[in-house]
């Protein structure tokens, strides 16, 4: 199958992408053929009543102990900052959240 | 003695009797690196002034403090590491381009674990963009070639590494695997190169593909080498809550000539087509070697393995949308900010949506996008449920397939990838290239079972890989049987002619 411009357009906003037309014409062929191959599933029969398997070597919810963690562990704002575009004042600087 | 060519086990007998010294052993490499790597291209980065000082550290050490020493078990011993692990202060881009300059302010467990057994690290090894690959064509930067024939792949995506290690550019080197990207690249370069039980190894500090599934593992020059890193780099880590906290045996250990008493399966379907006839003949052929040893050879049933590309294509794809997300160039990676593009963004969405745009490759925004369509119900509002229910849902049936097996045979073997190495642009012809190479380590992978892939004979030139699965936690067996097979053959002893200095006088591949 080939997905329809409209769909890739869908799935490019929720996946927080801008596409180029370019882009689009490729995505709607080449997801449309991985479709195609996942899409065997759904003739599977009983698959809905199977239970799902998330984590395969049987560990449920994991913690650690409520302790106080080792002041070294933690990151200094130059190391966290180091790698930023741009900041001000020891902060992210980014463009408006709410416009 | 070619100090580059020593295997790890060799060389830390050599660096232990005093030999020569951890700094010569780290020269050497570097000097091979610098001869191969205008044909090999296997590293993104190189390090040689950081391996020169740790080598001249492990040198004091092994001179003058010989009890010392004994507390660091890889000291001197030269390596290179996927460019997936994060090193603190040491560039890491994951082979992207969203990654280009990212120096990681951390390190991964698994090179925290590395640096304190003394190991000293040679680079970074070149991959698929963020793994997502079986052939290092997806990298951002450039194509690693195979050591054998240059004009081949070296399968991905932890292609450099293997590369790097039969190569002889490092003694060992660490890959990743979510679906076959330790196996395949060691089967297509001729490495061994083991894929443990996932939680075995922790992922803290690697760079998350899909994390149900990653897993770090050793890709090394023979199976009592894979044995001896497993041993350094497994075990609890309190950072990865999925790191399995069962105690690890003492994996060298477990290395044996004999085989008595072992049950040994194999199925049908992973022996025909798409298999080369050469491929499974070759692996076929080990049969007889296994039943020399002692073990039991028998066929047994397993799920088509087309199923288990299905759900890997799902779980794989909708754990990279998750994963992926956080890539926003707002706090590090690829920026139009910083590249100073005049943006006009209304918003910050609309800026991490550019900033994503140009910052992933084709082949993350494929990922990415078919993540979300199955992940997502109202995208996919036609189907009773998402796709991603779906594929959860048969992989437990892939686990008790799996576990079925496990109760007739105590291992199974087949071949690891269907082909030999294919050649340079075989990915571009094919959109579903990597579900078709990975199909026969892809099961596996889903059920989190330890796997490993070593030579067993070469079509054209090129090696054959061999794949041996056990139970979870099993390494111990699977390295056991491995190594038992590596011994009573001589696979292991040819070298790629280019870049070793045994040339077809000695040890040379059969045609």
């Amino acid at each position: 199958m080939t997905l329809a411009r409209e769909e890739v357009k869908k799935i490019a906003q929720v996946a927080r992408l801008k596409l180029t037309g370019e882009d689009e014409e490729r995505l709607a062929r080449e997801l449309g053929a991985a479709l195609d191959f996942v899409q065997t599933l759904e003739n599977e029969k009983g698959l809905a009543r199977e239970e799902p398997t998330y984590q395969v070597t049987g560990l449920k919810n994991v913690y650690r102990g409520d302790e106080e963690r080792v002041a070294s562990e933690t990151l200094t704002p130059s190391q966290v900052l180091a790698n930023a575009p741009q900041k001000k004042d020891g902060y992210f600087q980014v463009p408006p959240v709410l416009n | 003695m070619v100090l580059n060519e020593l295997t790890l086990t060799k060389a830390r007998e050599g660096l232990r009797e005093k030999k020569f010294k951890a700094r010569d052993l780290t020269e050497a490499c570097l000097e091979q690196i610098e001869r191969s790597e205008p044909h090999l291209k296997s590293f993104i980065t190189v390090v040689a002034d950081f391996a020169r000082k740790r080598a001249d550290w492990a040198d004091k050490i092994l001179q003058n403090q010989p009890q010392e020493a004994k507390k660091y078990p890889l000291l001197g011993i030269p390596y290179s590491l996927k460019d997936l692990f994060c090193t603190a202060g040491i560039l890491t881009t994951a082979g992207s381009r969203m990654l280009e300059n990212f120096v990681p302010p951390y390190n991964a467990t698994v090179y925290q674990r590395l640096e304190a057994a003394g190991a000293v690290l040679l680079g970074k090894t070149n991959l698929d963009a963020f793994a997502h690959g079986s052939s290092t064509e997806a990298s951002d930067f450039f194509v690693t070639r195979n050591p054998w024939k240059i004009e081949h792949l070296p399968g991905g995506s932890s292609g450099g590494s293997a590369a790097s290690v039969v190569a002889h550019q490092a003694i060992f080197s660490l890959g990743t695997e979510t679906g076959g990207s330790i196996r395949q690249p060691a089967a297509w370069c001729g490495a061994v190169g083991l894929k443990p039980t996932y939680g075995r190894v922790s992922r803290y500090g690697v760079i998350a593909m899909a994390s149900s599934l990653d897993c770090p593992g050793p890709i090394t020059k023979s199976v009592a080498d894979a044995a001896f890193v497993l041993q350094v780099i497994a075990g609890h880590d309190p950072r990865d809550a999925t790191s399995s906290p069962l105690p690890r045996p003492f994996y060298p250990r477990a290395l044996k000539n004999s085989l008595a008493g072992i049950k040994i399966g194999y199925a049908r379907q992973y022996l025909e087509e798409p298999v080369l006839p050469a491929v499974a003949a070759a692996v076929e052929e080990t049969f007889t070697v296994f039943e020399k040893l002692g073990a039991e050879i028998k066929e047994i049933e397993l799920l088509d393995p087309a199923y288990a590309i299905a759900v890997y294509t799902i779980l794989q794809r909708a754990e990279v949308f998750s994963n992926l997300a956080r890539y926003d160039g707002l706090r590090y990676g690829y920026s139009l900010l910083r590249r100073g593009e005049k943006i006009e963004a209304a918003d910050i969405y609309e800026l991490i949506a550019a900033n994503r745009g140009q910052g992933f490759g084709a082949e993350a925004k494929k990922r990415i996008m078919l993540g979300a369509y199955t992940l997502a119900e109202s995208l996919s509002a036609d189907l009773e449920e998402p796709f991603y229910w779906l594929g959860q849902k048969m992989r437990t049936r892939i686990v008790a397939d799996f576990a079925r097996a496990f109760g007739e045979v105590d291992l199974i073997i087949g071949p690891t990838s269907p082909t030999t190495a294919l050649k340079l642009g075989a990915r571009e012809k094919n959109p579903l290239f990597g579900e078709m190479e990975d199909r026969l380590v892809e099961p596996s992978t889903i059920a989190g079972l330890p796997g490993i892939s070593l030579r067993c004979g070469f079509v054209d030139q090129l090696p054959v890989g061999l794949q041996i699965i056990g139970p979870q936690f099993k390494e111990d067996l699977v390295l056991r049987a491995a190594y038992a097979y590596e011994q009573a053959t001589d696979w292991h002893l040819y070298q790629p002619p280019l870049f070793s200095s045994t040339r077809r006088s000695r040890r040379h591949y059969r045609v």
